[in-house]
């Protein structure tokens, strides 16, 4: 953890902070893949490139098992670090492809980041150059930072200012959010628990304004999360509680926005593999440490 | 003083994230992997919840005999991408009886696909929208059939 704290840290991308990055992001990729392109028989609401390239061929029994495969594949080459500005580009390919086609189905689960992630990546390896170590990181953080400002400029553009002062209405899509849950459980508890977090925000609008307002400032200044390795842990740690505050009130999550920016730019698990590093060594008997010194 | 970075190094640095911002914003629709991330951009006094019961009026839990991909949430997505698709007007309980009966009719058709019928344990399958709205600081709401369907066992 001394590292963490030292100036050094924040300098430079380490090899097991870019692994750390890659199993987080291949093994979240596969998981979502995997949710995503089951039941893909059909193209009801041709969408981004289907709605210009007729892919009925894709539309199949045999497009879940096929690219389920060929995602694994990609992504044991990827953590492998094999032939990266190939295996990305196809990551990227597989990903456009099967997104767009859940998309068509109807379902919006939002994954265009992952799918910039892997372009991103793929254009760093192309690069290849001598800062390819920062590159690879910090090229898939411009993305996930264009992301979140997207999001604040939609909300500018489509509701201005009102967005932060219409913020009690969110108290019915709350409501929403648990309705999803007991109509799909049973469980009235559901219903229950978002009647009561609807009465909180009605009951409480200045805090729900000041947190929508909050949250609108982070994402149009996302752009600072660009800057430094420091400045996106920073911005990381911001966006996570805003996050987490979200998923308090509303009881929603976007994964496909959320999970990219965490593996990115705070790395936990690398955090924890320090963590568990440090722990290690401090419960080693000093004998066994100092052979090693020696 | 720190000397600071030449434009063109600033430009670089931001390239990407411009170009990305820039793009879906021209684009000006979602075209994956452009996007606007219009989730929650507004929030307009309405909500909706489809949900399903049986002939005697239980509610049919979607978990219980539906996989993950036809819960709750997805069935809403589809509700939504049914009106946007063929850019028919959605929202405040004011949709056009037909069109809402065709996209019970699809969601229905969606739910039942690949289903074998003899695990159901009921004989209909009546698909509800639940449209819920703020007046006077009070959360009301309306529950709408909007598609009834036989199941043959």
């Amino acid at each position: 953890m001394n590292k963490v704290l030292s100036g050094k840290y924040w300098t430079s991308y380490t090899s097991p902070e870019w692994m750390a990055i890659k199993i987080s992001t291949a093994v979240f990729w596969l998981m979502i893949l995997h949710s995503s392109n089951i039941n893909m028989e059909a193209i009801p609401y041709p969408c981004g490139i289907f709605s210009v390239v007729n892919a009925s061929f894709l539309a199949s029994k045999y497009t879940l098992p096929v690219s389920s495969a060929f995602a694994l594949l990609l992504a044991v080459l990827y953590i492998a670090e094999k032939r990266m500005a190939i295996t990305t580009f196809l990551m990227f390919l597989l990903s456009l492809v099967l997104f767009t086609l859940e998309e068509s189905n109807g379902i919006l689960n939002r994954n265009s980041l992952y799918t910039m992630i892997f372009l991103a990546q793929a254009i760093a390896y192309y690069r290849n150059g001598t800062r390819l170590n920062e590159e690879r990181i910090q090229f898939p953080i411009q993305f996930i930072a264009g992301g979140y400002i997207l999001a604040g400029l939609s909300k500018l553009k489509v509701s201005g200012l009102g967005w932060v002062s219409d913020a009690p209405l969110v108290s019915i899509q709350i409501l929403k959010g648990y309705c999803y849950n007991y109509f799909t459980t049973g469980d009235i508890k559901q219903l229950q628990r978002g009647m009561m977090q609807a009465g909180f925000v009605l009951n409480h609008k200045l805090i729900i304004e000041c947190m929508c307002g909050g949250s609108l400032f982070l994402e149009l200044f996302a752009w600072i999360a660009v800057k430094n390795k420091l400045t996106a842990f920073v911005y990381g740690v911001l966006l996570t509680c805003m996050h987490i505050g979200i998923n308090f009130a509303m009881n929603i999550l976007i994964g496909a926005v959320f999970f990219p920016m965490l593996f990115f730019m705070i790395n936990p698990l690398y955090l924890i593999y320090l963590l568990l590093s440090r722990l290690y060594a401090s419960l080693r008997p000093p004998s066994a440490a100092n052979t090693d010194t020696a | 003083m720190r000397k600071a970075p030449p434009p063109n190094r600033i430009m670089r640095k931001y390239l990407l994230l411009i170009f990305y911002v820039v793009a879906s914003t021209l684009i000006g629709k979602e075209f994956h992997p452009f996007s606007q991330f219009p989730m929650y951009n507004s929030f307009p006094n309405y909500s909706y919840v489809l949900f399903l019961k049986n002939e005697k009026g239980d509610i049919i839990p979607f978990g219980k005999y539906f996989p993950r991909q036809k819960y709750a949430g997805q069935v809403a997505h589809v509700f939504y991408s049914y009106f946007t698709y063929h850019g028919y007007s959605c929202g405040y309980g004011k949709e056009d009886p037909v069109h809402l009966h065709q996209a019970g009719k699809e969601i229905t058709e969606m739910l039942l696909k690949d289903e074998d019928p003899r695990k159901f344990d009921f004989d209909t399958l009546n698909l509800y929208r639940r449209f819920y709205y703020l007046a006077d600081d009070r959360i009301n709401y309306r529950d709408d059939l909007i598609y009834e369907q036989g199941i043959k066992r």
